[in-house]
């Protein structure tokens, strides 16, 4: 009887699995298509691989200038990301002050602010200090949304640094700073891995922030380059548009095959210790 | 040691940089689109004080209505769905598939990492019905059930369950993964202990394991309330609010009021309206789990 069950749960698993692989392997698949195959059902594999679906999408979609675009944002907005919340975390949880504990429920508390309350805001501040339309102004705006849920899961990763490691480096004539560097840093690899991954996903994902501050293409982000492709030609050129959707999809995808242990590790930990 | 902890020149280095960017970037933008709701027209152009006449306005607002619904809908829908199929999913990992878990855990989170953009722009094509069947049209044409093929995200009595599927498809394996890593944490006696006392499998589940899941489950929820209440890109792409204003959620009431028809000012009042909606329904939830005395 107990088989039975396990069985069940088992098959239930496997749709389940199925239903998630599936359509991005359709995806895959459907880029690959000639215009004329689509004629035909759609579950059918492609007949071979017609790559220009990807040449034409690069010069019609600007892919380039989009990833280009993207990834300077991106990769710069994750580095201070890091940086600003490795730092406050450790200044918060390690040293001593009187206001330790109000500065950290400040910073914590923009983990509950959505973006879109800010956008006008922003928007306005953008305007005025000439940073619209600019990947500069993105990437203030993607640091600041993104440091109060990387500070709070820093904050979570040292607060199991063992204070007698500090200690002992302290006697041995380090400065809070060296402690910080030689010690922190390296101690609290897993958590830095984790938020820059977070950071990343996020920034490289996100619509909302990117479509508000950014209209001219020269400077567009990928998404937002996806969406106007989508909405212009989606129902016309069909095999473009698969290769851009999967342009738009293979970055993140790859990242996450590489560190999905890592990704998945640092996820579960921090909701079990947070 | 004291004097190295208490260094406020090097306290004051760490902090700044992030208070810094994140008072004037969030803490402030916050503050001032609270100001906003008081005031109508464009700012440094025409903005006049308008008291609380935004907030009477939305009361008559048949459009906030609609669109509030809408929200709840998507809250109930995706935001439940989220929390009870992830919960059962890491549920099933856990009894049913030990051996694959990893690889499991890395397939169902596999939606999740896909950008939403990208993920609405693929299943508006699974769901295509002109100018050719899509995927889920054409499958249904295989296996002779055409009367059930139709324009998914093209008609209105569907398209909002179609916004509500696609988004649950792409989080459910977020709260999968939390939740298994709550349920991998149960110690394995307090279950053993049961079974040999003679319960059976599921009231060890039901007596045992859910309760000691309690902190996790909390957690879940207050994210599905966050991530399904400030929904933004799944409706806008797959059918843009449409048709007519059948998936306009909030966050795109806002938008296009604030940004194509520039009425700042109640459009600051639908985003606030909407992040009081967030504070209270998640403050309500966390309330309820400090009453349980855990």
């Amino acid at each position: 009887m107990a088989k039975l069950g396990r069985g069940v749960l088992k098959f239930l698993l496997v749709i389940l699995l199925v239903i998630d692989l599936y359509p991005i392997i359709w995806l895959l698949l459907s880029s690959f298509k000639k215009e004329a195959e689509f004629i035909k059902p759609m579950y059918m594999l492609p007949e071979g691989l017609h790559w220009q679906n990807y040449s034409v999408a690069i010069s019609q979609a600007h892919l380039g200038t989009l990833f280009k675009n993207t990834v300077i944002v991106t990769c710069t907005s994750i580095v201070f990301v890091w940086l600003f919340s490795a730092t406050a975390a450790f200044a918060v949880t390690k040293m001593k002050w009187r206001w330790s504990k109000m500065m950290l429920h400040y910073i914590t508390m923009g983990m509950f602010i959505p973006a879109f309350v800010l956008l006008l805001p922003q928007f306005l501040l953008l305007q005025k200090t000439h940073l619209l339309n600019s990947l500069a102004g993105l990437i203030v705006i993607f640091i600041s949304t993104s440091i109060p849920m990387s500070f709070y899961l820093l904050t979570g990763f040292y607060k199991y640094l063992p204070d007698e490691i500090l200690e002992a480096a302290v006697m041995d004539g380090c400065d809070i700073y060296r402690c910080f560097v030689k010690i922190a840093i390296p101690l609290s690899l897993n958590g830095a891995v984790t938020v820059i991954m977070l950071a990343f996903v996020n920034i490289w994902n996100d619509l909302l922030i990117s479509q508000t501050f950014v209209s001219s293409n020269t400077n567009k982000l990928l998404q937002v380059g996806l969406a106007s492709f989508i909405d212009d030609r989606g129902n016309r050129d069909w095999g473009p548009t698969f290769a851009t959707i999967c342009a738009a999809v293979l970055p993140t995808l790859a990242l996450y095959l590489v560190l999905n242990r890592k990704i998945i590790d640092g996820l579960s930990a921090g909701a079990v210790k947070g | 040691m004291e004097k190295v902890l208490r260094d406020k020149k090097a306290i004051l280095l760490f902090m700044l940089p992030a208070v810094l960017v994140y008072t004037a970037f969030v803490f402030f933008p916050m503050c001032q689109s609270i100001y906003f709701t008081f005031f109508e027209g464009t700012p440094n152009v025409d903005f006049e004080f308008v008291g609380l006449q935004n907030y009477a306005k939305l009361f008559h607002d048949v459009n906030f209505k609609e669109s509030f619904l809408t929200t709840m809908q998507y809250f109930l829908v995706t935001g439940g769905g989220w929390v009870i199929l992830g919960l059962a999913v890491a549920l099933m990992l856990q009894y049913g598939m030990k051996r694959f878990s990893n690889l499991s855990r890395t397939i169902i989170y596999l939606p999740v990492v896909i950008p939403g953009v990208a993920a609405a722009a693929l299943f508006s094509k699974v769901l295509e019905v002109t100018p050719t069947y899509g995927l889920v049209n054409s499958l249904l044409d295989l296996l002779g059930l055409e009367q059930f093929i139709r324009g998914w995200t093209g008609d209105s009595s569907t398209a909002m369950w179609m916004v509500c599927l696609v988004d649950l498809w792409k989080g459910i394996g977020y709260y999968t993964v939390i939740f298994y890593a709550g349920l991998v944490n149960v110690p394995t006696d307090l279950e053993e202990a049961a079974r040999i006392d003679g319960a059976g499998r599921l009231t060890v589940i039901r007596k045992i394991v859910l309760p000691l899941l309690k902190p996790v489950t909390v957690m879940c929820v207050v994210l599905a309330i966050m991530n399904s209440l400030k929904v933004y890109d799944m409706p806008v792409v797959l059918t843009d609010g449409g048709p007519g204003r059948t998936t306009t959620v909030l966050s795109i009431y806002m938008y296009k009021t604030a940004f194509t028809k520039w009425q700042y000012g109640y459009g600051s009042t639908i985003a606030v309206v909407l992040l009081i909606l967030i504070l209270v329904l998640t403050q309500a939830v966390m309330r309820f789990e400090r009453k349980d005395g855990k």
